[in-house]
């Protein structure tokens, strides 16, 4: 476009455009009244290409970003502890080893790239290189803690019904493993992981911590680089006797009995918990894994009975229901079902994971899954509901 | 001393690109028994072929007194042209109602000052007009007076988009 030079200032010279617009322009030695040839500006292709490109890269850039920004987390203890960050997707981006044990299997996971696999896929790829490093041959002295966490407790308790419904599905329902779900906030995973452990045990030594009477400093480091399984067995002692637990807390096992079963889960079509060897997993007798029969877990060999817990689950002394009306899944203490009331919703995410605690909710006329049972009972008005442990078995 | 050559050779290079001619060859006198002739020749196309552009030049510093009594100057109108083709085109059709009624002419000659209240129009914000202020007052000189044939070619999209 052709344009006049009509005053000078400096390194800078104002034209006067054919489009009867001034602009500033770099002085190259121009003369006032002198014509220049100005470029009417980038064409409405060029100018679109750009916009496009810039947008592209806000969003790649934004993409990345939001890929790699770590949403929740969780982790999985057996005694190797292993903390994952994950994305907002639920997927890994990074792995943690929490203690001296863990570092190989972790060095194991990110050979066989668990970075970037969904959490429930991370969590098989660790159970499953927990089982090849024979860390599941005695089924009752390793418990499996999973614990989930997230930016909202929404999202941290649905992520905690995918790992328990993982975790299910890969033990075959295991009967003979102790499998605990809790769910947190990012906060304390945070805190845990400043203290080296995972959410999980954190948990269970701060359980271990509050019910302790000792006059001497708690030594928290110590207990927490303690093995998982004698964590659950010191917190098993130490628990109240389900008497006055339950006198206690009536607010962390309400009675089912009293709230009426909804239509859609009818008992007849409830598969019934059993629990039994976990199929995948060599049984203590050195029997061959077994699968459960379709729509049931297997049964739990009679020849192992589970002695009386003396820190036993709130629910196990809930008082029976009657009959006609909804009967609650009683736990025996470990987590699973009882007598003629046990038939487990199955269909209900995360039920049997949660180790059978599961409640009716009375607003929504439906039954489902409690938040994760932690190691302690819960109490009204607390973000993560705390129910006994429900890895009983006194060993 | 070898390094003050040094230094002088180098601060002579920049010249090098250049050659030298006799002053009478830029009024237009080509020597043609001189060595360099076609040289010279060439420097007389060149600043013959260069236009005058002595009437704008008068134009433009006319103008620049007459906006300096409005007190802005050329530049200052760089900073309030409108760039978007939407507020040009807002501009022209202010510009083209002030046009047209001489008695706001008359009191923006006056008072030094655009009638922003009597410009206000649907379709014309008062904050385009006050944004665009000196850059209208401008135009509308420009295109009011007969002394400035060259700078009203430039002008001439204004005019033609205010009309429309």
């Amino acid at each position: 476009m052709k344009a006049v030079v009509v005053e000078l200032r400096g390194s800078k010279a104002a034209a006067l455009k054919q489009d009867g617009t001034v602009v500033l322009v770099p002085n190259k030695n121009y003369e006032v009244g002198q014509e220049l040839s100005i470029s009417a500006g980038k064409s409405t292709v060029k100018r679109a290409a750009v916009w496009g490109a810039a947008a592209a890269a806000l969003v790649i850039s934004l993409g990345a970003g939001l890929y790699q920004t770590p949403y929740s987390y969780m982790s999985v203890d057996v005694n190797p502890s292993i903390a994952f960050s994950l994305n907002c997707f639920d997927r890994v981006i990074h792995v943690n080893a929490m203690n001296g044990e863990s570092q190989r299997i972790v060095d194991g996971l990110l050979e066989k790239n668990v970075t970037n696999l969904s959490a429930d896929q991370a969590l098989s790829l660790t159970l499953n290189m927990l089982a090849q490093d024979r860390y599941f041959e005695n089924a009752d002295e390793t418990p499996i803690l999973i614990a989930s966490a997230s930016q909202s407790s929404e999202k941290a308790n649905i992520l905690a019904d995918e790992l328990a419904q993982t975790v299910r599905t890969f033990a075959g329902d295991a009967g003979g493993y102790d499998v605990e779900v809790v769910s947190g906030s990012l906060d304390e995973a945070a805190k845990a992981s400043d203290q080296g452990v995972t959410l999980g045990r954190k948990r269970l030594v701060d359980e271990i911590e509050s019910r302790s009477s000792s006059a001497e400093p708690f030594p928290y480091q110590e207990w927490a680089e303690k093995p998982l399984g004698q964590l659950v067995k010191e917190n098993r002692k130490l628990s109240p006797t389900p008497a006055s637990r339950t006198a206690s807390q009536p607010e962390a096992a309400p009675s089912p009995a009293a709230q009426p079963r909804p239509q859609s889960h009818p008992q007849s079509q409830q598969p019934q918990y059993r629990p039994g060897p976990a199929a995948g997993f060599p049984s203590k007798e050195g029997q061959a894994p077994s699968r459960p029969a379709q729509g049931r877990m297997p049964q739990k060999p009679a020849a192992t009975p589970r002695p009386a817990q003396p820190g036993g689950n709130a629910h196990a002394q809930a008082p029976a229901g009657q009959a006609g009306l909804p009967q609650p899944p009683f736990t025996q203490g470990n987590g699973r079902p009882k007598g003629a009331a046990n038939e487990m919703p199955a269909n209900l995410p995360g039920a049997a994971s949660r180790g059978g605690t599961y409640q009716f909710n009375q607003e929504r006329n439906s039954w489902a899954a409690k938040a994760p049972s932690s190691f302690a009972s819960s109490g009204a008005g607390k973000p993560i509901p705390r129910q006994p442990h429900p890895l009983p078995k006194g060993r | 001393m070898r390094s003050r050559l040094t230094d002088y050779f180098r601060r002579q290079a920049k010249f090098s690109a250049e050659l030298s001619i006799s002053p009478e060859v830029f009024s237009g006198e080509a020597e043609e028994d001189s060595p360099d002739f076609g040289l010279q020749a060439a420097v007389v196309r060149r600043t013959a072929s260069t236009p005058d552009n002595s009437a704008i030049k008068d134009e433009i510093e006319a103008a620049n007194k007459l906006f300096c009594e409005y007190g802005f100057s050329f530049y200052d109108l760089a900073a309030c042209s409108p760039k978007s083709e939407k507020t040009r085109k807002m501009c022209a059709r202010a510009v083209a109602f002030l046009m047209d009624r001489p008695l706001l002419i008359t009191e923006m000659r006056r008072t030094k000052q655009l009638p922003l209240k009597a410009l206000e129009q649907p379709g014309i914000p008062r904050k385009t007009l006050e944004r665009h202020r000196k850059y209208m007052i401008a135009a509308a000189e420009i295109l009011l007076h007969d002394d400035f044939p060259c700078l009203k070619e430039y002008m001439h999209s204004i005019r033609e988009e205010g009309r429309q």
